[in-house]
């Protein structure tokens, strides 16, 4: 079983996650920026932490053989601060052109600001600006508002539906997505949001069609495997493996190659590792004095 | 005649990158070089033209002052982004390094490598050392990737860094496993400092019964500190002839001045099965 991994905040993991995820089949993770726990006070903390999600987390990723990708966006929690808001959106373009750039993303509602809106309309041009797909981030509270209010926006401002991927459902509002033709998303996590056993239930009643599973493994309790055990799950409820496959590998491929940025043939090679290229042996017999 | 570096790269990357890559790519250079900023392009060339390795065993580029440049290490975006950069400098000669350093500052981990890897064919490139903060940014990256572009095969770099920044560049190379013969004018720079920082590398890995490189003890040997000539007599018996190598060429530069050398070097040469270790300390005898 490969997965692709397509909402992981390892900039809070230890580089061990990383072999662990490896190791249960995760060949491809795509990073989102969201915020860090903590607000941030100026627009240079955002982009050292856009370019640790481009290079750093990527090399890290690479060491286990993982393909790295990120998503890059104002968050919609710190959408609200002033302090950062409007300069993060100035910077945005520049990263929204980079290699492994796949998605605008996290952006959303979190409570339901005007700020917020403003913010997630502009981000959504943004995307269709630069040809990228949308990771949109929902409400944990006021959920079924919140994402009904997320449809309607992205309805109203006619960015396409099969290239936002609606995150964070739940029982209730996966019935709000189901005809939209968006990609619905689920982060399972050990006690919030969404578990396994309810996971297996959601997709045994609504199909596996543009159903894209997460782990979020954020700063907060969570776990990294969360996929790989849901994926066992399925197996376990009877779940074809190609179903399996379709959920965890597929569908995110699917969505995410829609920016055109990520060929599917480039993820069967692992990613090259420094100094792979020189040929030359480092040991040069006798040479040099 | 200048040694056409743009050409060079034009001719390896007709048969390397995708053709529609190609044509991506010419149009981004014509826009470059009638004024456009290169930072748009910059990010999306590996997009265009593909990432992977060169592949060209034995080609090298030659710099303005001559300097020879070997592209073992380099891949397709590598080459593409060295011609976006000197399409740059077509429109801006003196504001060229400059640029490469501001695109540096701005790249991910492949931008980075292509930057430094134009520094070295830029205008000025021998006396302006307006790139030198992107030179000293890559000596701090951990991305093994950033830090070799910036000191292996790359005369910018060992050109314009400062000497303490340099030897640390040197132990670097070593200690991450590149070969020091890939730093450019080596032999010239390497001073007693140097070879003390070398010598106590190598006697912090022996205590650790680590395995030394021997690429190191030649180097040392050009500014030997007290003991070395002892520790390489020693090293004429390893059992793994490339330290036996390594120690005769080192003893080769102490022979003349120690003469408690020359009878070591006969009796090992005497005995030398190994065709190169055997070269390698005649060549030192002949050096006494």
């Amino acid at each position: 079983m490969r997965i692709f991994e397509p909402h992981a905040h390892m900039f809070s993991r230890i580089t061990d996650d990383y072999e662990t995820m490896a190791l249960a089949g995760v060949e491809a993770i795509l990073e989102p920026a969201f915020w860090l726990g903590q607000p941030r006070t100026h627009v240079g903390t955002f982009l050292d932490y856009f370019d640790t999600l481009l290079g750093w987390e990527r090399y890290r990723a690479a060491q286990y053989g993982i393909h790295h990708f990120c998503a890059i966006a104002l968050n919609p929690k710190e959408a609200n601060d002033d302090r950062v808001n409007a300069g993060v959106i100035e910077a945005m373009p520049r990263y929204l052109e980079k290699d492994g750039v796949l998605a605008v993303g996290e952006i959303g509602y979190d409570d339901m600001t005007e700020r917020e809106e403003k913010f997630f309309a502009a981000q959504l041009d943004l995307a269709r600006k630069h040809d990228l797909p949308a990771l949109i981030h929902t409400p944990h509270r006021d959920k079924k508002r919140g994402v009904q209010r997320t449809l309607d926006l992205i309805r109203d401002v006619g960015f396409p539906m099969e290239r936002a991927l609606v995150d964070h459902n739940n029982e209730e509002t996966v019935t709000l997505c189901a005809d939209t033709g968006c990609y619905i998303g689920f982060s399972i996590y050990p006690d919030t949001k969404m578990d396994e056993a309810r996971m297996v239930s959601i997709l045994q009643r609504w199909g596996t069609d543009r159903m894209v599973l997460n782990s979020a493994c954020d700063w907060g309790k969570s776990d990294p495997l969360k996929v790989a055990r849901t994926a066992h799950r399925m197996k376990r409820g009877g779940f074809p493996a190609a179903e399996v496959d379709k959920v965890v590998w597929h569908n995110p491929i699917a969505f995410f190659a829609q920016s055109g940025r990520l060929n599917p043939a480039d993820l069967d090679a692992r990613p090259v590792l420094d100094g792979e290229l020189w040929q030359g042996n480092s040991i040069l017999r006798g040479q040099g004095g | 005649m200048a040694f056409d570096v743009d050409g060079a790269l034009a001719e390896l990357l007709r048969s390397r990158a995708r053709p529609e890559g190609l044509t991506w790519l010419e149009q981004v250079i014509a826009d470059v070089a009638a004024g456009a900023d290169p930072e748009v392009a910059f990010p999306a060339v590996g997009r265009h033209v593909g990432r992977g390795g060169l592949d060209v065993p034995g080609a090298t580029l030659t710099t303005a002052t001559g300097e020879v440049v070997p592209l073992a290490a380099w891949r397709v975006d590598d080459a593409a982004r060295v011609r976006v950069l000197l399409a740059a400098a077509r429109h801006d000669a003196a504001g060229a390094l400059a640029t490469a350093a501001r695109l540096y500052a701005q790249g991910d981990a492949r931008e980075r490598t292509g930057a430094l890897r134009a520094l070295p064919f830029l205008p000025g490139a021998a006396d302006d050392a307006a790139a030198l903060p992107a030179v000293l940014d890559a000596m701090r990256v951990t991305q093994g990737e950033i830090f070799e572009a910036a000191i292996c095969d790359n005369p910018y770099g060992s050109r314009h860094l400062p000497q303490l920044e340099w030897r640390k560049a040197v132990l670097k190379a070593l200690f991450v496993g590149l070969s020091i013969h890939r730093i450019p004018g080596l032999d010239d720079r390497a001073d007693a400092d140097l070879a003390q920082s070398l010598c106590d590398f190598a006697a912090e890995r022996e205590a650790a019964t680590r395995a030394v490189p021997p690429e190191l003890w030649p180097l040392a040997a050009r500014h030997a500190p007290p003991g070395l000539a002892a520790k390489l007599i020693g090293y004429l018996e390893h059992p793994n002839p490339v330290h036996r190598a390594a120690a005769a060429t080192a003893l080769g530069h102490v022979v003349a001045t120690d003469a408690r050398v020359r009878p070591f070097l006969t009796d090992r040469a005497e005995r030398e099965r190994d065709d190169v270790v055997a070269a390698a300390l005649r060549g030192a005898l002949a050096r006494g």
